[in-house]
């Protein structure tokens, strides 16, 4: 999370965090004050996520995007399992910001965040690929119509394509 | 922590104590093998150089153009530091650079000498071909600190590996 910003807000920016501020995180999340809040499904599953990661903990902040390209905080789901399924409503921009967190003895706490817009066109299938393994992470965007059994690969866009999309 | 150290340590032995960074990409290369803590290494990738070329336009302002921010705090001290890192690829038909530059902001860091727009070079990766499939990759970086940095531009010379390191790793 960038500081003093939404969860995992659109940012290419990446950050280490001490442990001392780890755990007046933890605390503030134990008492109740975090901002996260589970995203909830608004509509059948068009964005499924498959993840591979090592040693890091992961989660996708989805956040909505509107006619200026301003964000609103949805919603997070932590990726905990293999694949999670997100419905994100059709024909408007969302902004993803997947989320990697670990710690160590050595460098403290750590976390890092990538974002990705993705605009679902109605009907079409979206699969995003995350993967975090020895510090080299990757995020792949596929666009598939399930209608002609045909995809293609989406170049991972930031705020800043938002106008274009 | 200590790769933190090793790299302010190769700034200075690299200003040679009279604050005098290194300029440009070629000034970087000149005074990085004689340099205490810096090191040039060679990999040879099986790929013709435009496709290296390429990968390096495609991945290097993806995944290096970001910013990280370093939050430490003792019972005694507290530090923000902003670190922004610079890619900049240079590629022609006989030959593919990429330099990354590296600044920082905020938590009192000073740097006691000229810093070139952009940031003080802290790697530059040089592509150049050996024949028409293979591609010689010559890096000059500090010797600690960019493992993860040089791992990635490896991957991406290789076509093997084409995702980006997390530079909260790389210091």
């Amino acid at each position: 999370m960038g500081d003093r910003r939404k969860p995992g807000l659109p940012r290419h920016d990446q950050g280490i965090v001490s442990r001392h501020a780890a755990l007046l995180l933890a605390i503030c999340l134990a008492a109740g004050c975090s901002s996260i809040k589970t995203y909830q499904a608004r509509g059948p599953d068009n964005v499924f996520v498959s993840s591979a990661i090592s040693k890091m903990r992961g989660a996708v902040h989805v956040h909505d995007v509107d006619a200026d390209c301003r964000t609103a905080y949805a919603g997070t789901v932590q990726l905990d399992r293999p694949e999670i399924a997100l419905s994100l409503p059709p024909e408007r921009p969302s902004y993803l910001v997947f989320s990697f967190e670990g710690s160590s003895l050595f460098s403290g706490s750590t976390s890092m965040s990538v974002g990705t817009l993705v605009k679902p066109r109605p009907g079409y299938r979206y699969e995003l690929a995350v993967t975090y393994r020895d510090s080299i992470y990757n995020v792949a965007l596929r666009e598939s119509d399930p209608r002609r059994a045909s995809s293609r690969e989406l170049p991972r866009r930031g705020l800043q394509d938002c106008k274009g999309l | 922590m200590t790769s933190r150290m090793a790299a302010a340590a190769l700034c200075a032995v690299l200003a040679g104590c009279a604050q005098n960074y290194p300029q440009n990409a070629q000034e970087f290369r000149q005074m990085l093998p004689g340099a205490f803590m810096g090191k040039v290494q060679t990999l040879e990738a099986k790929r013709p150089l435009r496709e290296v070329a390429r990968t390096f336009e495609a991945r290097a302002p993806e995944c290096l153009n970001v910013s990280v921010r370093t939050i430490s705090q003792t019972s005694t001290s507290y530090q923000n530091i902003l670190t922004t890192y610079k890619a900049t690829v240079v590629a022609t038909a006989q030959k593919a650079e990429l330099h990354l530059q590296r600044e920082y902001k905020g938590g009192g860091v000073i740097v006691p000498g000229k810093v070139p727009p952009g940031g003080l070079y802290m790697l530059v990766a040089d592509a150049t071909p050996i024949d028409k499939g293979r591609t010689r990759i010559d890096i000059y970086s500090p010797s600690m600190g960019v493992d993860v940095i040089i791992r990635a531009i490896s991957g991406w010379a290789t076509g093997e590996n084409l995702g980006c390191p997390d530079m909260t790793k790389a210091s």
